[in-house]
């Protein structure tokens, strides 16, 4: 082959050599190319000395080479004979170019075919190049001879072709045996097959040759477009892929066909389809394609787990829905294994969110929910796991426990997986709040009040109230999330003064028993579950009282080590705040109901803030509007909203609610803090709306307001400085403009309705265009997740008429590049609350400064400059908020 | 039977001269409760509940929601919304009511007690003030004795509706003084006693 730019002309050579090559820098040839001259005639050229004639008219140094035939040696030895041959060379300045072949001539040529190069070298440095074989057979050896090709009509998908069969030079040597082949035994498919045939020789000696058998095919495939195709799109970041259409082709059978386009957005389009078969010969056709969204549901949860007395384990899934504008429906699928195979549990219409598994087969189960868009399948949600659980019991009398001064009873009931080969779990330990121990046997009245020593009430005409049972409902949740969850009984504790930090040292007796039982076993469970407990990674959940001792209990346990066990995560649902305690050196989450009539809504408000120093660990707090103190219990049965007490008794969300929310919210903040690897749920750092699978669960629409601190975090401004509010945390200024009031304020200083033990900023405004701006002197935000502040919407008269404030918040960068935009763009800060106590409840504002950066090009997290609130810009001319905790954020 | 008496349902207090604008505290009342057609439809009571059909039970619990129920796949896999799985313990009972038997006060041995302001001494002429009712639950709250001016922490249970608190010195009791028991700070759950301290020499 001529490779390079410049003319060639080719000379008929004298000597043996048939073809040559010309040098435009490298150039090779091959015999293929030998007779042309490369002007376009068809004709050769060769010197009278019968050298290769080079074209010296083009300026170029026209090197030319010339190989010799190929070389037949006949029969040779095993280790081969020489060859003898040379290679001739010319050039316009150097009449006897260097010539170098490889193998050189006079080398030894093994038995087979050895393809020998010859490059010729100018003096000018240039190089060209040819090629020839040298073949050889080896004594007592053979050659087989294969027709070269073979061509015929296709008979349908494979062709029966009567290949020649070779022929055999037996000179130097016979064949032993019959001659083999390779052709396809049920016929030879369309286009090119090439079929290898051998034989063998005396003394391990054989060989192949090959036949290119050529199946042609001169009619095109068949392909009917149907009047119309339907897609389904199951990723709003990517269009779907035409439907799949197929020809019938009369060679190859089943003929793919490709559209045009080849994907597709929703909508409905005319589609080109193609089939084009080996032969090339190709069809089209046209429809109309149809593509639907159906994009997966989100976020996948076990909501909840009952054990039922049958030892049947049912389970909640509840999910987001698919964002997809054509979902009609899902369809629930379970699993052995997260890989499948799936088997269709039901279909739900498209605005449920949550399914009923009344009795999970097996020790695991996976399930996953599929958008459907009418009878199609769209996105499938990734699985979520469930765990069988089943339940134990203990109940030991006469137990010391440190500072109570009586002997006692440890009494827990235990829910836990049934499948300890995914263990070891982490534990769980549930303790309920002060309530009545005894329970009238009457039918109407509440749990009333008897001192008693051990769990049980000992008065004529009243049962032991279950208190600790009141909290099974979240333990088995929580089993099926993957723990071991034990509710204890502080019966004896309760209907006392105080008894908050012996309810401290109850948990950490529990937690030495339960030390003992995952290690070395003993009564009353044995063996059971030695092994499969994590006491490394303990959960604590409390409920009133119960919720004030689990704040307290990391600090004691650091005070007073148990070997072997570490608390990792707490929960405090509606606790009391009696002993100052601060839970900032484990992840804690405080639940504050809305309408809760027991404990004053600053008692669970002043732990969180107790809690945010020093940073480190993630912290969170919900204030739960509508919530009463009493039915997170299901066994404290009254209303404590008694009256209307705090709130009107017709506005509270009920027991359904409030039950819902605790189970599918409790398993998402041990899932994100205590189990390997988790990682906080959106909604539960602020940073998202309450699932809708979780209102769905709930039966309700939940107003959960949230504050959030996360674990990494610089603060900007708490307003605690020396300097407030002048200057914030990082030293560097902050400017109130255009309002009635600004200033900083702790707790009554504030307002009276400002329940929060915290520094924070009082700004209200009344016309004008009030801006607040904190500057940032080009701190770094890079790695950041979030810019969060927390606020609230005053109890003043300035925010009459308002559901929820409106302003814009912005950041500007180093070189003041800004972005800018409405409050509700990333939070909703509603105004107050239904309550006739209200109190004013900080939230948390959170900023997603990654997506911010990647919705405005040119804005440097490296270095931001100010931080700005702009409040009448929104639209709202009068208004006040208390503003705190601005703080860049982690995960 | 005492019933609890509410305060403050209706708090409408000025800050004058606060930040020199126009504000005051808003009413919570006033700006955050529903018209009543709205009320209406949360539930069967059409108005605020008096004390008397609270304790009667008369009302009913929240509303039904309008959200997506729970389905449960039915024999041939194919369900329909169905009816929400109910946690376990939603309860329409009444709603329990303090009922006050009375109030006894009697000597007690004892070395140490109360002197209802803000101390544990060492007993002069202790007593016992028993406050007596048809029973005591259980609140996340200590309950609190007001005996005048004096205020009682410490209580204990020693039967089923027996509320007991120690006082010092019989003779530091302020015989004709109003006597209540409160759990919250603000008195909201205040419950009275008796209207006047009987104190027998």
């Amino acid at each position: 082959m001529l490779r390079g730019g410049c003319a060639a002309r080719w000379a008929a050579a004298l000597l043996a050599a048939a073809f040559a090559a010309t040098a435009c820098g490298d150039s090779t040839n091959s015999p293929s190319d030998a007779a042309d001259d490369g002007a376009g005639d068809g004709s050769t050229d060769a010197r009278p000395d019968g050298m290769p004639d080079a074209d010296c008219t083009d300026g170029s140094a026209g090197l030319v080479i010339q190989c010799p035939e190929d070389i037949d040696l006949g029969c040779v030895p095993a280790a081969g004979a020489p060859a003898e041959f040379a290679a001739a060379a010319s050039s316009c300045g150097d009449p006897s170019p260097d010539v170098v072949c490889t193998p050189a001539a006079g080398a030894s040529f093994a038995p087979g075919d050895t393809t020998v190069e010859c490059v010729a070298t100018a003096s000018s440095g240039e190089s060209a190049s040819c090629e020839f074989t040298v073949h050889a057979v080896r004594d007592g050896g053979f050659d087989l001879v294969c027709t070269p090709g073979v061509t015929t009509a296709c008979a349908g998908p494979a062709t029966a072709v009567d290949v020649p069969a070779p022929t055999i030079d037996e000179r130097c040597g016979t064949a032993v045996g019959a001659v083999m082949s390779d052709a396809p035994a049920g016929g030879v498919p369309g286009g090119t097959t090439t079929v290898t045939f051998s034989a063998s020789g005396e003394a391990g000696f054989s060989t192949t040759c090959t036949t290119m058998v050529t199946v042609t095919d001169g009619a095109p495939p068949v392909l009917t477009c149907p009047p119309s195709v339907i897609a389904v799109r199951t990723d709003p970041a990517a269009d779907a892929p035409a439907p799949v259409l197929e020809a019938a082709d009369a060679c190859q059978g089943v003929v793919p066909a490709t559209a045009s386009p080849a994907t597709l957005p929703r909508g409905t389009y005319p589609v080109e389809y193609t089939a084009t078969d080996a032969s090339g010969n190709d069809a089209t056709c046209t429809t109309t394609a149809t593509v639907l969204d159906a994009f997966a549901p989100g976020w996948p949860r076990v909501a909840s787990a009952r054990l039922g007395s049958d030892g049947t384990t049912s389970i909640v899934v509840a999910w987001e829905p698919s964002t997809g504008a054509d979902v009609q429906g899902y369809r629930v699928d379970r699993a052995a294994a997260p890989d499948g195979p799936w088997t269709a549990l039901g279909l739900v219409d498209g605005a449920t969110l949550v399914f009923t598994d009344p009795a999970l087969p097996g020790t695991v189960a996976w399930y996953r929910v599929v958008a459907l868009a009418g009878d199609l399948d769209g996105g499938a949600t990734t699985p979520v796991r469930a765990l069988s659980i089943a339940a134990a019991q203990y109940d030991l009398r006469g137990q010391s426990v440190p500072t109570v001064p009586f002997s006692t009873t440890l009494y827990g009931v235990v829910r836990h997986p049934v499948d300890w080969g995914l263990g070891p779990y982490p534990p769980v330990i549930l303790l309920h709040g002060n309530h009545g121990n005894c329970r009238p046997t009457r039918t109407i009245g509440d749990d009333d009040c008897a001192e008693t020593t051990d769990h049980d009430c000992h008065r004529a005409g009243y049962t032991t109230t279950p208190n600790a049972e009141g909290m099974a409902y979240l333990a088995e949740t929580l089993a099926a999330h993957g723990y071991v969850a034990t509710t204890i009984s502080a019966n004896a504790l309760n209907c006392r003064d105080d008894y908050i930090p012996e309810r401290v040292e109850l948990i950490l007796e529990h937690l030495r028993r339960w030390r003992d039982w995952s290690s070395v076993g003993g009564a009353p469970f044995g063996a059971t579950f030695v092994g499969h407990v994590d006491m490394e990674h303990v959960g604590l959940v409390g409920h009133s009282r119960g919720g004030e001792a689990v704040a307290l209990a990391p600090a004691r346990l650091a005070a007073t080590p148990i070997a072997g066990v570490a608390i990792g995560s707490v929960w405090s649902t509606a606790p009391t705040d009696y002993h100052g305690g601060s839970p900032s050196a484990v992840p804690y989450a405080v639940l504050v109901p809305g309408c809760d009539g027991d404990v004053p809504l600053g008692h669970g408000i002043a732990i969180y803030d107790r809690s945010l120093l020093p940073a480190g660990q993630p912290h969170s707090q919900v204030f739960f509007v509508a919530a009463n103190h009493n039915y997170f219990s299901t066994e404290w049965r009254y209303d404590d909203n008694l009256l209307s007490l705090t709130c009107w008794s017709w506005d509270e969300i009920g027991a359904r609610a409030q039950r819902g929310m605790l189970e599918a919210t409790l398993a998402a903040w041990f899932d994100g803090t205590l189990a390997p690897g988790g990682e906080l749920e959106p909604f539960l750092r602020a940073d998202g709306e309450t699932p809708l699978g979780i209102e769905a669960w709930a039966n309700s629409d939940l107003d959960l307001r949230w504050s959030h601190a996360a674990s990494v975090r610089t603060a900007i401004d708490d307003f605690s400085g020396a300097g407030a509010p002048a200057v914030n945390l990082l030293g560097r200024p902050n400017t109130f403009s255009g309002y009635s009031t600004s200033r900083s304020c702790s707790q009554n200083g504030c307002d009276t309705s400002f329940d929060h033990p915290h520094d924070a900023m009082f700004l209200s405004w009344d016309g004008g265009t009030p801006v607040a701006s904190w500057d940032l002197g080009g701190l770094d935000a890079t790695g950041a997740a979030g810019f969060s502040f927390r606020m609230v919407s005053r109890r003043s008269t300035l925010n009459d008429g308002i559901v929820e404030q409106l302003f814009l918040v912005r950041l500007v960068d180093g070189d003041g590049t800004t972005v800018e935009f409405p409050l509700t763009d990333v939070r909703r800060v509603p105004h107050l609350y239904t309550s006739n106590d209200v109190k004013e409840m900080l939230q948390t504002v959170r900023v997603p400064l990654p997506a911010l950066a990647a919705f405005t090009p040119g804005f440097d997290l490296g270095g931001l400059g100010r931080f700005e609130l702009e409040m009448t810009a929104a639209g709202h001319t009068r208004g006040s908020v208390l503003v705190t905790d601005l703080e860049l954020a982690g995960n | 039977m005492v019933a609890l008496v509410i305060a403050g349902l209706a708090l409408r207090c000025r800050i004058d001269g606060e930040d020199g604008s126009r504000e005051s505290v808003a009413d919570p009342t006033a700006a955050n409760t529903p018209p009543a057609p709205a009320m209406a439809t949360r539930g069967t009571a059409t108005a605020p509940p008096t004390a008397a059909a609270m304790a009667r039970g008369t009302t009913t619990g929240p509303g039904t929601a309008t959200h997506p129920t729970t389905a449960t796949p039915s024999a041939s896999g194919t369900v329909a919304p169905a009816t929400p799985g109910t946690p376990a313990g939603i309860t329409t009972l009444p709603p329990p009511a303090v009922t006050i038997l009375g109030l006894d006060v009697h000597p007690i041995d004892a070395t140490g007690g109360e002197d209802g302001r803000g101390n544990r001494v060492p007993a002069v002429r202790p007593v016992a003030l028993d406050v007596r009712a048809e029973a005591w639950g259980g609140r996340a709250l200590d309950p609190v004795l007001e005996v005048g001016d004096l205020r009682f922490h410490h209580y204990s249970h020693p039967e089923i509706g027996v509320l007991r608190y120690v006082a010092a010195d019989l003779e530091a009791l302020p015989a004709g003084a109003p006597v209540s028991v409160r759990w919250r700070g603000d008195g909201r759950d205040r419950i009275p006693v008796v209207q006047a301290l009987q104190v027998a020499p």
